[in-house]
């Protein structure tokens, strides 16, 4: 995919022609701007500096509503939400990006999450940003008044936290053919993803990223070999079952060695009880080499079927785990020609992580690290550890790749 | 700087006169058990040079069989905190877990001794997931624990797990903080318990050796955080910050502590559960692993100077009280040594009190030790406290 567009919804409060200097050599190169808005002089001048103005995305953009991405503050005091397992709450944007791109392929996805909260931070511009941007999206940069006024003023606080956002921008857009890079996954989740099933199936996506379970989105329909490359099991999600020949390729799937996760919708299934796993949700029976995992009742709450799809795939096959990484999300994708991937790496907290480590499930030789502040990486050490490789990460903030090589 | 508040004063001051009380108690005290106490050099993991160092301290015991022939064995083992945290880069094992070698040494030579059934127990942070989850989690394969011995498993104890119920064990001495405890049934269903343990300071208690690793017996369902009021949650959420500070009861299923009037302080109320504890389910064979460890704390998160150390040592023994004095002496610091001294300036000892209420004695002269001398086998954790006092890095302290 060429990507195309940074874009900018332009802030209310710029209104000084002289506000466009803040894009010069930036990679912003579309403003958003509410229908009906006369920017006056400003409209001239931003069309003259290569400028794409608009009120609404261009064709071949999706635009996807989103959250503002970090860690949720609490609605009282300066706490932090926590999820059900205790830590803390992650809002992230990467599951409509992968979510999005994967209905409409051919298609740039812009994520819209204008910034909310009971604080902001000047480096949370950056982060919503680099959010999108790791999994081959792009923030609708959005700015609220304050900043936006704080910036044009050139409070040096502002102006830092722009100028990160701006790296960032830049640096996505020096790697654009990072958005070509396909997901390694250990479950594939397949569904529809839209009308009745849109809900359970994309916070299913949503909160399986907070477990840190690498997935690929299978849209059914859409569905060729390369859906299920490298998975351990499939999750199916909707209350209807497959279409026959769906079904039919799922099964040889399964009796090849995949794991199946289906809803009591399924149907029957043959086969003996596994004796080696139980699960107080789900019938687990082992079919050919594999196991299909049958839930007792429809699943409907989407937190307990994306922890239970873990459990039931087991920690064993996660490609990623991560040590002292603290609010951290990734993404494992591997190149076109699968002789490298990338393992991007977001931490939401406001300081980075200190003696950050994450063993990666596969045999890789060589590693570098990227990050949004430098333009060349920094190499790597590549440690052997138990069924795969570890590496310690270096002090860093926000945001770092891995480019591994085979 | 330790103890610069009044209310840590009083605190202090009402915990030393409680304990005071209890060790006034001249017929337990004196009646308190001596019995041997094996103490090895042991530098590395390598199971070639480990199998046989432990096999040879559990000969210097008695041997195994007499224990463990026949029987049902439960081991506690210490994985505290989430499987994500480490000291620096190093793997948990290598700090604050107990190694998997350990485990799978001990087992492999419990099977040896001809145990019926091992089961492996622990209470995870803040999940239900099986604890062969939680292991791979930390990089570790459970089949080499698993394989170590026959009919060997494990079970989640931080919940009701795969009991149909919850079982009530009572104190039998009265209880100091508890009368008795809603326990996951495998702490019942054992014919003998084996506390195995990592040679560590606590923010909290000072130490943790043998007889704090079994603090986590407690179900977080029943004594967490998340803890349900009326009846158990269904799944732990959090630690036991409820039985640290006593901000409140456990559900209401489990009895209620015995003083709600007490200090609600960490220092005062963690030593006396953890011997409530040992006395409801009592150890039948301690081992402290002090192989590869940290100094300054249980854990990673402790910070304030926390260093990773290896004092390549490992001290088995009958009688916890009497296993974990001579850890403590081989830390480097005396084992008498009660509320205001070091490593309890902020605590009491877990020790004095479990000797208070007849359990073991921590008199190093009526504990005979055999195997290699306390002196040989120093290191001194105390020395290294001292100096990061000196440079006011502390030990957190909790509650």
């Amino acid at each position: 995919m060429n990507l195309q567009w940074t874009p900018m919804r332009w802030p209310a409060a710029w209104k000084n022609p002289e506000t466009l200097r803040l894009l010069q050599d930036t990679p912003i190169n579309c403003l958003l701007v509410e229908s009906g808005t006369d920017l006056g002089p400003l409209a001239g001048q931003a069309q003259r500096s290569g400028l794409a103005i608009a009120s609404k995305p261009p064709m071949g953009v999706s635009l996807s509503k989103g959250e503002w991405p970090g860690i949720q503050m609490a609605a009282r005091g300066s706490g932090v939400s926590a999820g059900p397992t205790g830590v803390p709450w992650l809002n992230s944007n990467g599951w409509r990006v992968r979510l999005e791109n994967a209905l409409h392929p051919d298609t740039e996805v812009w994520i819209d999450a204008p910034p909310k909260g009971p604080r902001l931070f000047p480096d949370s511009f950056a982060m919503a940003f680099l959010d999108a941007a790791a999994y081959g999206g792009r923030w609708l940069i959005s700015l609220d008044d304050a900043t936006a006024s704080a910036i044009a003023a050139q409070e040096p606080r502002a102006l830092e936290g722009w100028n990160k956002l701006i790296a960032a921008a830049r640096f996505f857009d020096a790697h654009k053919p990072w958005a070509d890079y396909s997901p390694e996954a250990v479950v594939g989740v397949v569904s529809d993803f839209t009308g009745d099933h849109e809900f359970l199936s994309g916070e299913t996506l949503n909160l399986l990223a907070r477990d840190n379970q690498q997935y690929r989105v299978i849209v059914k329909g859409s569905i060729s070999d390369a859906s299920w490359k490298g998975l351990r099991a499939i999750l199916y999600l909707d209350p209807e079952p497959p279409l026959p020949p769906l079904r039919r390729e799922i099964e040889a799937l399964v009796a090849g060695g995949k794991l199946l996760i289906a809803g009591p919708q399924w149907g029957r299934v043959a086969g003996p009880l596994a004796a080696d796993q139980e699960n107080p949700r789900y019938d687990i029976r082992v079919v050919g080499k594999g196991k299909v995992a049958l839930a007792k009742a429809e699943p409907d709450d989407p937190y307990t079927l994306a922890n239970d799809s873990v459990l039931l795939v087991s920690h064993r096959y996660e490609l990623l785990r991560f040590f002292n990484g603290g609010a951290v999300s990734a993404y494992l994708a591997a190149a076109p020609n699968r002789k490298s991937a990338l393992l991007h790496m977001l931490f939401y907290s406001n300081r980075g992580p200190q003696d950050a480590s994450v063993h990666i499930a596969a045999r890789y030789r060589s590693a570098k690290l990227w990050t949004a502040d430098r333009a060349e990486p920094r190499s790597l050490e590549v440690l052997p550890g138990r069924d795969g490789v570890e590496l310690h990460l270096p002090a860093m903030s926000q945001y770092a790749a891995a480019e591994l090589e085979i | 700087m330790y103890c610069q508040h009044s209310r840590r004063n009083w605190l202090r001051m009402a915990g030393s006169a409680v304990a005071g009380a209890y060790l006034a108690r001249p017929a337990l005290h004196a009646a308190a058990p001596a019995s041997r106490v094996t103490v090895a050099k042991c530098p590395t993991y390598d199971p070639a040079v480990l199998v046989p160092t432990l096999d040879r301290m559990f000969d210097q015991l008695g041997g195994l069989p007499r224990i463990v022939r026949g029987k049902t064995v439960a081991i506690k083992i210490n994985l505290t905190g989430a499987t994500t945290y480490r000291l620096g880069y190093l793997p948990a094992e290598e700090t604050h877990y107990t190694h998997p070698h350990v485990i799978a040494a001990t087992v492999h030579l419990l099977g040896k001794a001809g145990a019926r059934r091992i089961r492996i127990l622990e209470s995870p942070w803040s999940t239900a997931d099986p604890i062969e989850e939680v292991l791979l989690q930390s990089n570790w394969e459970p089949r080499d624990i698993l394989s170590a011995a026959p009919n060997v498993e494990f079970e989640n104890t931080n919940y009701l797990g795969k009991g149909k119920q919850y079982v009530r064990m009572m104190v039998p001495q009265g209880g100091l903080m508890f009368p008795g405890f809603e326990l996951n049934h495998s702490y019942h269903d054992c014919d003998v318990f084996v506390s195995l343990a990592k040679m560590k300071e606590h923010a909290t208690a000072g130490v943790t050796l043998s007889m704090k690793n079994c603090f986590g017996l407690t179900p977080c369902t029943i004594y967490g955080s998340g803890a349900g009021v009326e009846d158990p949650s269904d799944v732990p959420k959090g630690g036991r910050d409820l039985v640290h500070s006593g901000h409140r009861q456990p559900s209401k299923i489990a009895p209620p502590e015995l003083h709600p009037q007490s200090p609600r302080d960490g220092g005062y109320r963690v030593p006396r559960t953890v011997v409530d504890l040992i006395s409801t389910r009592p150890i039948h064979l301690a081992v402290v692993e002090g192989i590869h460890t940290m100094a300054g704390g249980e854990g990673p998160w402790i910070g304030g100077g926390i260093q990773p150390v290896q004092p390549g040592v490992l001290v088995a023994g009958t009688n916890p009280v009497n296993v974990d004095a001579v850890s403590m002496a081989v830390m480097g610091f005396d084992p008498m040594a009660d509320r205001g001294t070091p490593p309890f300036e902020t605590c009491d000892s877990t020790l004095r009190l479990a000797e208070s209420v007849g359990v073991g004695t921590c008199d190093l002269k009526r504990i005979e030790v055999t195997g290699t001398p306390i002196r040989e086998a120093l290191f001194s954790f105390a020395d290294l406290r001292r100096a990061r006092h000196a440079r006011g890095a502390g030990t957190r302290v909790r509650g």
